[in-house]
């Protein structure tokens, strides 16, 4: 049933972005290889609005080099396996600030994330009643907070399309008595719909 | 296709990936469970030959191992040959989660994980399976415990103890005692004569009637560097898994475990420093295996014969391995996985 709930959600989603799509024609859309501790496969999709931008010159002998910086609101829903260990869903926003070199389009971005990781228990979860019975349950789940902290480096191709390569320490809170520590490893393309 | 389409499309690949199947009851099986029992989630990895209708449930040590550091040594492949071995993370040690407060890490309430897991393999597996409780180090003090509950023990079909930590203040003043002799006799034979200076000198200024925890981490510590000094005991055989493996790719998290491992609380610490089983052990009547390593000076073997001579049981046997620290799976593996099976044998249903 809750394999049945996840999906539903999912598709929900799916929507969701069909019918907001004169929004995210404006916005990138950001979708990546998301790795937990690097190798445990996943998917992650995003957008991006920029709350603040503004530009800032230096003046060379022989050019000027321009920069535009901005400060970012991203919100991002990611999924990815352990095998036999775990599976876990993600929704997240990123809070963070971004500067790109015009000239070439490399940019650099430095957030902070607020999350909500779902952790979905691989195979059948064995429960112990209070009355000492079992039962089983299919999708056991547990979820955590997650707040996180968030490197990205990257280029914009052009203005249709940039790539980026991303890293997260982040931490689930109130694990066991106390917290977690995970990594994940983005590798994506970001994609200005809007432009093609 | 549209993007959004090829997303729903990824998710939903991902899902089935992900999805339960039917236990896998093969001559090599390779499933994960999980156990959810008062307020943790912990993950119980199934490899070996199920066909053999024999659980070995492993007790892991530490506290804090994970059951996967377990895996992939010769001992472990040898048993995984016959039957089926039970890889569990213990509440708040390896990859177990969940949500839990600092008193909910009790001996107590690990016998009762160790109880709802004995009764979920039989839901999964069958009421005709057989299962054997393994307990190594910290695994020892869990298996005993669990023996000594109600009437626990006559859940399984048999006990089989490896260098198990029943008993703190025992296992202090024997580990203490070894400390002296057979230290005394490596300076005689003028062989690391600083460090054994050290050792004993710290071991002789301990109050052998009230050791603090502390104190039996410093003792731990230098038990394991003793295990390096003698010559008397074979080559300890590490994993065969890779690197890769064992850090990234397998089903084990080594940084979760480490992470969980650190964050233990310290009110269980108290109540292990001060737990002793030697009183109650003549409760123990089903058929027990103790295995023990002759140089082990962490749990010394002295705590095994004394284990051997309380139980009440009439099916007791004791081994103690000549080449042997405190994992002697690890050190004599052909000789210890022999005597097990031998056991297991005997007492399967």
């Amino acid at each position: 049933m809750k394999k049945i709930s996840l999906i539903l959600l999912l598709i929900g989603i799916n929507f969701s972005v069909n019918a907001q799509s004169d929004f995210l024609e404006q916005k990138p859309i950001s979708i990546s290889y998301f790795g937990h501790y690097y190798l445990h496969p996943g998917l992650k999709i995003g957008t991006q609005y920029d709350w603040k931008t503004w530009e800032k010159r230096k003046e060379r002998k022989k050019r000027t080099i321009v920069k535009t910086k901005s400060l970012f609101i991203s919100p991002q829903i990611g999924f990815y396996v352990h095998p036999k260990n775990h599976a876990g869903l993600l929704v997240n926003v990123d809070f963070g600030y971004q500067r790109i070199k015009d000239k070439h389009g490399f940019y650099q971005a430095y957030s902070i994330g607020l999350g909500y990781m779902t952790q979905f228990n691989s195979g059948t979860t064995y429960v112990g009643e209070s009355d000492g019975s079992i039962t089983a349950k299919k999708w056991a789940s547990r979820a955590y907070f997650m707040p996180s902290l968030n490197l990205e480096l990257g280029q914009q191709i052009n203005d249709k399309i940039g790539w980026y390569v991303k890293g997260t320490l982040a931490s689930k809170l109130f694990y066991n008595t106390g917290v977690s520590a995970e990594t994940f490893l983005e590798l994506g393309m970001k994609f200005n719909l809007g432009k093609f | 296709m549209k993007l959004n389409h090829l997303i729903l499309l990824t998710f939903s690949c991902l899902l089935i990936v992900a999805c339960n199947k039917a236990p896998d009851v093969s001559s090599e099986m390779s499933e994960t469970f999980y156990l959810r029992n008062n307020g943790a989630d912990m993950p119980v990895f199934v490899r070996g030959n199920g066909e053999s209708k024999v659980f070995v449930l492993l007790l892991h040590g530490g506290p804090g191992d994970g059951g996967l550091k377990y895996r992939g040594h010769t001992y472990s492949d040898l048993l995984e040959d016959e039957y089926a071995m039970v890889y569990w993370d213990q509440r708040h040690q390896g990859n177990s989660h969940g949500h839990m407060k600092d008193e909910d890490f009790t001996i107590d309430m690990m016998v009762e994980d160790t109880y709802a897991l004995v009764q979920s393999l039989k839901v999964r597996y069958g009421e005709d399976i057989s299962i054997f409780l393994m307990g190594h180090s910290w695994g020892g003090t869990l298996g005993t415990a669990f023996m000594l509950k109600d009437d626990y023990q006559h859940e399984v079909n048999g006990w089989i103890e490896v260098d198990g930590a029943h008993d703190f203040q025992l296992m202090n003043r024997e580990m203490i005692r070894m400390i002296n002799t057979i230290g005394q006799a490596e300076l005689d034979a003028e062989h690391h004569n600083t460090l054994w200076t050290e050792i004993i000198e710290y071991a002789n200024s301990l109050d052998t009637n009230n050791i603090s925890f502390d104190e039996t981490i410093q003792l731990n510590s230098y038990a394991g560097r003793i295990e390096a000094l003698l010559d008397q005991l074979n080559e300890k055989s590490q994993s065969n898994l890779g690197d890769l493996e064992l850090n990234f790719t397998g089903p084990n998290n080594p940084l979760a475990a480490d992470i969980n491992d650190l964050q233990l609380p310290s009110s269980f610490y108290d109540e292990l420093i001060n737990y002793s089983a030697t009183p109650l052990l003549h409760k123990i009547t089903a058929p027990t295996l103790l295995q023990w390593g002759k140089f082990d000076f962490k749990v010394p073997p002295k705590v095994g014969e004394i284990t051997f001579n309380e139980i009440s049981s009439t099916d007791k046997f004791l081994k103690i391995y000549g080449q042997s620290g405190h994992s002697p799976m690890r050190y004599e593996p052909a000789l210890f996985v022999a005597d097990m099976i031998g056991f297991i044998e005997l007492y399967k249903n």
